[in-house]
Formats: structure tokens, C-alpha cells, sequence
């Protein structure tokens, strides 16, 4: 049996927070927005946020991986 | 798609740099470790080659048809003055890396010959009028470039570098083929000139927006933009300087051309959508690259971080896309930037600490009194990489403040002269290391190679920001779509 990476789990998270922090960005923005009166800026703040989380977790695990 | 002969006569620099590449590769496996000198001198001569092509093409009535190869593809003035630039960025860092590729153990023609590659998506990427042929210059840049992070294989640091560039540079894409696939779905061409006609007549909708943002995403990653940015450092400080300092100027010359022509040309209905990102983004990447680069006494990280916020400086030209100063901000600014900040790396690798490229901004100590032309180029540098008059960055800041100022962000301006200021600090840190410090610094050593790189950049620094007429005279006319 092949030995398993201690990172394999978390790997396979990446693309699913790919999705989910964004849309979670996303909509957090919109709620923002709506409660503000700011209008649709919020949303689309919120969504690049979010990937940017996305990219920020994939570096730690990457920096993880690479120690 | 129909092809002409002409088109195939109009992409001969790109095709040409190929064949290069390939040459090089099959000479560097039969001549070894010993002819690399001779391989990277014939690299330089192939660039140069390509530079006569693409100045012949530039010359030719057959690119003012317009898109070429069913629109994948257009050779217009903003393509030539970015495929120039790239060119003469390769001959820089072929030139800086003849003594680190000697120093290593394993034969370097392979080096060239991935430099090279790159260079051949850069050219692509540059003249893409098409989402998907740009996505696939970026992808044949991206992968070349990751091997070269990694080209050091047995320093665990330069590994690593590779496999973070590598994966979040795959995630990246990712994003920006999803956004491609939204902005297909919903308008039916990838086309640029196609999108735009599209776009004129189709109402804003939220996934046409979530697609933009995410190419837009996708992009300045590529360039290094904050909250984007965090591979940067790491990656600059784990490759091999002479690739550090390519990746500082080469990657975002294509990605600043790709950023500029597609929402110039593709997507200027929905600018108040994108335009706010773009103000944002920049406003985030000068205050936190300035902010961060004090923090450091590492040089390459420093001047990784300073690479960040010159990102933040050029996005300003993009928000100037309703006046031709933005363009030109952009232009100029590159143009002034691929001098300054590859002379500040090259200096850097002319300082040996530990049989590396220097380390720390104690290396430069003393460095006036042992070799005082060195340090005063490296002033140079220093002083146009802050906007000091009369330099190339002073320039090229102009335009780019211009345009802002123009397109109605008054308070970007501000903050990039405040974040100016604050860069002043930093940069200064190692001039005073040069000319006050008493403490012994790195070894200098002398390599004819470098040398002439160095004077290029200098001379590039000078001319530019002391008698840049005929420079601007000849970027006024490189708008996207004017021939």
C-alpha cells in the first residue's frame, strides 16, 4: 500500500474553497451592500475577497507541504 | 479559421523565436556543460534576429488588415512596442545569468532554451486579440517559467519556489478559464473586437460581471497585485536572481498588455463595474508593497515587495483608459521599469555573499569605496525606481498620475505619491549602506556579460527620463488597434 501524504485531505479542499469563499464573499458583500444602501459595489468587493482567502489558504497548505 | 501567408509572414518573430529555442535545446544536449558561454551568446544573437523580424514586420503594409489567423491574433503598434520590450528583457537576463548558469553544477543550456519558450508566450500573449490564444501564450509562458523558479534543484529553496509558483500559478488559471467560460457562455465569441460589439448591446448581468472579475482575478495574479500577491515573495527569494529579475519585468509586461487590451477593447461598457476593483486593487498593492518592503532586510524580498507596488502604480493607467494618457502611463512606465528594475537586480547579483547573489542590504556596505561606478548606477536605479526627476520612473509616474487624475481618482494620486515618499526610505536604506557604511559588504565581482547589461539599463534609465521626447513620440502612437 502506497504511504499517504498527511496533506492529502486537506488538498483536496482547494478547490472546493475555490468555490465557497467566494460565493460566501459574494453574498456577505450583497447583504453589505443591501444594508448599507451601498449598492451592488459591496458584492463584488466581497467576491474577489473571498478568492483572495481561497489563494491565502492555498499558499499556507502549500508553504505547509513544502516544510 | 482560414490561414493566409501572410499571417504566417506577420507571426515569423514568434515562430522564429521557437525554432530558436528548439535549437538551443538540441545544441545544449550535444555540446554539454562546457559551450554554455557559447550558448547563451548565440541565444542573445537569436533574440536579436528576432528583433530585426519583428522591426521588418513592423515595417510591412500587410498588418494593417488587422486581426490575423480569424482574429486570434493582431500585429498592431501596442503588440510591437510590447514584443520590443520583452525581447530586449530577455537579452538582460540572458546576459545576467551567465555566471550563476556557469556556477551550477548540470549543464545550462536548457536554461536558454526555457528563457526563450517563455519569451515565445510573452510574444503571443502580447498579440493575442482572441481570450483563448491569449490563455494559451499565458499558459506556454507560465509553464516555462515555472521550471526556471526551480532551476537550482538541489537548493530546497528554489524548489520550493517552483512548486508554490506552480500550484497557486495553476490555480490562477483556473479562475481565469472559469471567468473565459462565463464570459463565452453568456456572449457566444471570445473574440476582443467581437466581445466589444457583443457587450455594446447586451444588458448587465451578474454573471457577465462574476466573469470579468474572475479574468480580472485571474490576471493580477500574474501581475503580482495585492490581495494576489503572496506568492511573490516567497517565489523572488527562492529563484535564481537572474530569474527573479526576469519574472519581475518580463511576466508583467505580458500580463499589463493583456490587461490593457481586453478591458480597453472588450469591456469598456461595464468600466464603472470593473474600474472600482482596479482603484481598489491599486490603492491596496502601493500602500501594502511600500508598507511591506520597509519591513525587509532581505533585498530580494524588498525588492520583490517594491515590484509590488510598482503593480499598484501601473493599474493606474489601466483606470486611465478613457484618455490616451493611460496608455501611454502604461507604456512609458514598463518601458522605465523593465530598465530600472532589472538594473537594481543586477546589481544585486554582482554582489557574491556565500557564493550567491547578495543577500541582504549589508551586502551593499561600503560599496562606494570599492567599486564607486557600480554604486552610482545602483543610485541611479534607486532613484528612478522612487520617481526622482530626472529619471525614467519620474516619467513614466507622470503619465500614469496624469491619467488618474483624468479618469477622475484624484485621491489615488495622492495615495501614490504618499506611498512614493514612503518608498524613498527604503531605497535609501541602500544607498546609505553604499556610501556611509564603514562595515565590510559582499564580495564584487566583475563579469563582462552583467556589465553590459547593467550599462543598457543605465543608459535605458538616463535617456528615458533626461530626453524622453522621441520616446514619447513614438508611444503616442502605439494605441491598441492603431497601425
Amino acid at each position: 500500500m502506497p504511504p499517504r501524504s498527511p496533506f492529502l485531505a486537506e488538498g483536496m479542499t482547494a478547490g472546493l474553497l475555490f468555490l465557497a469563499s467566494p460565493l460566501a464573499g459574494y453574498f456577505l458583500g450583497k447583504w453589505l451592500g443591501q444594508a448599507t444602501g451601498l449598492g451592488p459595489a459591496p458584492a463584488w468587493i466581497g467576491g474577489v475577497l473571498g478568492l483572495a482567502a481561497a489563494f491565502v489558504h492555498l499558499f499556507r497548505l502549500v508553504a505547509r507541504i513544502t516544510r | 479559421m482560414t490561414f493566409k501567408a501572410a499571417d504566417w509572414f506577420l507571426l515569423s518573430p514568434e515562430l522564429f523565436l521557437t525554432g530558436a529555442g528548439l535549437l538551443v535545446l538540441g545544441l545544449s544536449t550535444a555540446l554539454g556543460k562546457a559551450k554554455e558561454d557559447f550558448l547563451a551568446y548565440l541565444s542573445v544573437l537569436l533574440v536579436v534576429l528576432t528583433g530585426a523580424l519583428t522591426a521588418f514586420v513592423a515595417a510591412a503594409p500587410q498588418r494593417h488588415v488587422g486581426p490575423i489567423l480569424s482574429g486570434m491574433f493582431v500585429v498592431d503598434n501596442f503588440a510591437l512596442f510590447f514584443q520590443f520590450t520583452i525581447l530586449l528583457s530577455l537579452v538582460l537576463t540572458i546576459l545576467a545569468s551567465m555566471s550563476f548558469v556557469g556556477a551550477a553544477s548540470y549543464p545550462g543550456g536548457e536554461y536558454y532554451a526555457l528563457l526563450l519558450f517563455t519569451g515565445v508566450g510573452m510574444l503571443f500573449m502580447v498579440s493575442g486579440d482572441n481570450l483563448i490564444s491569449i490563455y494559451v501564450a499565458l499558459e506556454t509562458m507560465a509553464l516555462a517559467s515555472y521550471v526556471l523558479a526551480g532551476y537550482f534543484k538541489g537548493e530546497t529553496k528554489s524548489t520550493e519556489a517552483a512548486l508554490k509558483y506552480f500550484i497557486l500559478g495553476d490555480f490562477s488559471s483556473g479562475v481565469l478559464l472559469y471567468g473565459l467560460s462565463l464570459i463565452y457562455g453568456l456572449a457566444g465569441d471570445l473574440g476582443l473586437p467581437a466581445l466589444a460589439k457583443l457587450m455594446a448591446g447586451t444588458e448587465r448581468s451578474n454573471l457577465l460581471i462574476l466573469g470579468i472579475l474572475l479574468l480580472l482575478a485571474g490576471l493580477l495574479f500574474k501581475i503580482a497585485a495585492v490581495p494576489f500577491h503572496f506568492w511573490t515573495p516567497d517565489v523572488y527569494e527562492g529563484a535564481p536572481t537572474p530569474v527573479t529579475a526576469f519574472f519581475s519585468v518580463g511576466p508583467k509586461l505580458a500580463a499589463y498588455a493583456v490587461l490593457a487590451r481586453v478591458f480597453y477593447v472588450a469591456f469598456p461598457k461595464f468600466h464603472a463595474d470593473w474600474s472600482l476593483i482596479v482603484a481598489l486593487v491599486s490603492a491596496a498593492t502601493m500602500l501594502w508593497g511600500n508598507i511591506a518592503a520597509l519591513l525587509q532586510s532581505n533585498v530580494k524580498r524588498m525588492l520583490a515587495y517594491s515590484s509590488i507596488s510598482h503593480a499598484g502604480y501601473a493599474l493606474l493607467g489601466v483606470l486611465g483608459f478613457r484618455t490616451p494618457y493611460g496608455v501611454w502611463g502604461i507604456l512609458v512606465y514598463l518601458l522605465a521599469y523593465t530598465f530600472m528594475n532589472f538594473g537594481a537586480f543586477a546589481l544585486v547579483i554582482f554582489l557574491e555573499s556565500k557564493g550567491y547573489a547578495a543577500e541582504s542590504v549589508s551586502d551593499f556596505n561600503g560599496l562606494a569605496k570599492r567599486n564607486m561606478p557600480a554604486a552610482v548606477v545602483m543610485l541611479l536605479f534607486l532613484l528612478s525606481l522612487a520617481g526622482i526627476p530626472p529619471t525614467a520612473g519620474f516619467i513614466g509616474k507622470y503619465y500614469l498620475f496624469t491619467a488618474a487624475l483624468k479618469a477622475g481618482y484624484p485621491w489615488l494620486v495622492v495615495l501614490a505619491l504618499l506611498t512614493s515618499a514612503i518608498s524613498l526610505f527604503y531605497y535609501f536604506r541602500i544607498a546609505a549602506a553604499m556610501f556611509f557604511s564603514e562595515a565590510a559588504g559582499a564580495r564584487f565581482r566583475s563579469s563582462d556579460a552583467l556589465t553590459a547589461a547593467v550599462i543598457i539599463c543605465a543608459a535605458g534609465t538616463l535617456i528615458v527620463g533626461v530626453v524622453p521626447e522621441p520616446v514619447l513620440h513614438v508611444l503616442r502612437a502605439c494605441l491598441p488597434g492603431k497601425y
